[in-house]
């Protein structure tokens, strides 16, 4: 019995080990990558500035059109950095006391630009005398604006989208992004939050991202002993919560 | 004058692109491809600034970096790392070896541009107050 149990723990540790391996690997390739795309884009750059001379207007939307490809190819690549960093439980959180509004304040200013482009009015609902939560300031703000990326992309042109903050019974405070957009059907929403989910395949990638963005916001809301969850119905929009703990007074 | 910025950086595409980009906007510039030209650049040169890559052959970046803020003759320069990596671990080392500015690869040009304008306008007595801080 004792030998089959370190036999098992034994075979449990090389798993473990290859995993790591795995993940480290992944870790070193995406930095590599990384650095390509980052060749990538200052070089467009420094193209569509003039820097070493002027091009006609087609060429520049030939570069223009690279540069967007190039673009989405590194925030891609951020994201899958960032999850192989979560699985190789290398990422270690920064958590301090903070005020949940700055935080939101922060990560709408992010968000502000894409929300004009769609006309989109996105509303705080903050109470005052709120406490003061105990949280990672970068990783939060990184969540907020991976929902509000989420509820403008799924809105329609003028739409409003509301952000909230109520106080829980059980010492954490809850923040809700709601939108009135398409909405989700009860079968999509259980995959939602992991990685590579898309709800529709039928829809081209380059509209929707890759579904990486709601997978690395519950890894990060986890990390903070939080919850992460979504309410919708088709056609009524989403409402997505999740809650952070709040500092004793 | 023509401000003089050293950028210690290895790979060479890179290298070209920054650059380019400042001599576009009248700094003189000086290269080194490995960590331990770029001390020696920074030592004999003394640039008005400093990028500097971390991961570098021959000494890294946060190597360099504390080497150069512990020089009495050459800590007022101000130093800006520049990397792809993004660890906070990393941003803690960086503060830590006295790194005034950190920018994250593929950086906006003109952040890069506005935070060595910032830097060399003061022209320098240490200590540093970073414009973007960590």
């Amino acid at each position: 019995m004792m030998a089959r149990i370190a036999e098992l723990i034994k075979a449990n540790n090389k798993i473990r080990e290859l995993d790591r391996l795995k993940s480290d690997f992944a870790a070193t390739v995406f930095h590599e990558l990384r650095l390509f795309s980052s060749v990538n884009r200052n070089g467009i750059a420094n193209l569509l500035d003039g820097v070493v001379g002027e091009f006609t207007k087609e060429q520049r939307e030939y570069l223009g059109m690279i540069g967007e490809s190039s673009q989405m190819m590194t925030h891609l690549l951020n994201n899958l950095l960032d999850l192989s960093k979560f699985e190789a439980e290398k990422t270690t959180l920064n958590k301090v006391i903070s005020e949940i509004e700055g935080l939101i304040d922060k990560s709408l200013s992010l968000m502000q630009i894409k929300a004009n482009e769609k006309k989109i009015t996105i509303i705080k609902q903050v109470p005052g005398n709120l406490p003061k939560v105990i949280i990672d300031p970068n990783g939060i703000i990184e969540v907020l604006a991976n929902l509000f990326d989420n509820a403008i992309k799924f809105s329609g042109t003028g739409s409003e989208i509301l952000v909230s903050v109520q106080v829980m019974q059980n010492e954490k405070l809850k923040i809700s992004v709601k939108d009135n957009g398409v909405g989700i059907a009860g079968e999509g929403i259980p995959g939602l939050f992991s990685e590579f989910h898309q709800i529709d395949r039928s829809t081209r990638l380059a509209e929707k991202g890759l579904g990486l963005g709601l997978a690395i916001c519950r890894k990060i809301i986890e990390l903070h002993a939080g919850e992460i969850w979504v309410e919708s119905e088709p056609g009524k929009g989403s409402v997505f919560n999740f809650t952070v703990p709040a500092a004793k007074a | 004058m023509t401000k003089k910025i050293l950028v210690i950086e290895d790979d060479p595409k890179m290298l070209r692109i920054i650059k380019d980009r400042l001599e576009a906007n009248n700094y003189q510039i000086i290269t080194a491809v490995d960590g331990e030209a770029g001390l020696n650049k920074a030592r004999s040169e003394k640039p008005d600034l400093i990028l500097l890559d971390i991961l570098l052959p021959k000494l890294n970046g946060f190597t360099i970096c504390r080497l150069l803020k512990f020089d009495e003759t050459l800590m007022s320069i101000p130093i800006i790392m520049l990397t792809a990596k993004t660890s906070e671990n990393d941003l803690e080392i960086g503060k830590k070896v006295g790194a005034d500015a950190y920018l994250v690869k593929p950086f906006d040009p003109a952040i890069l541009l506005l935070i060595i304008e910032q830097f060399i306008a003061k022209s320098v007595t240490a200590p540093f107050r970073p414009p973007i801080p960590f």
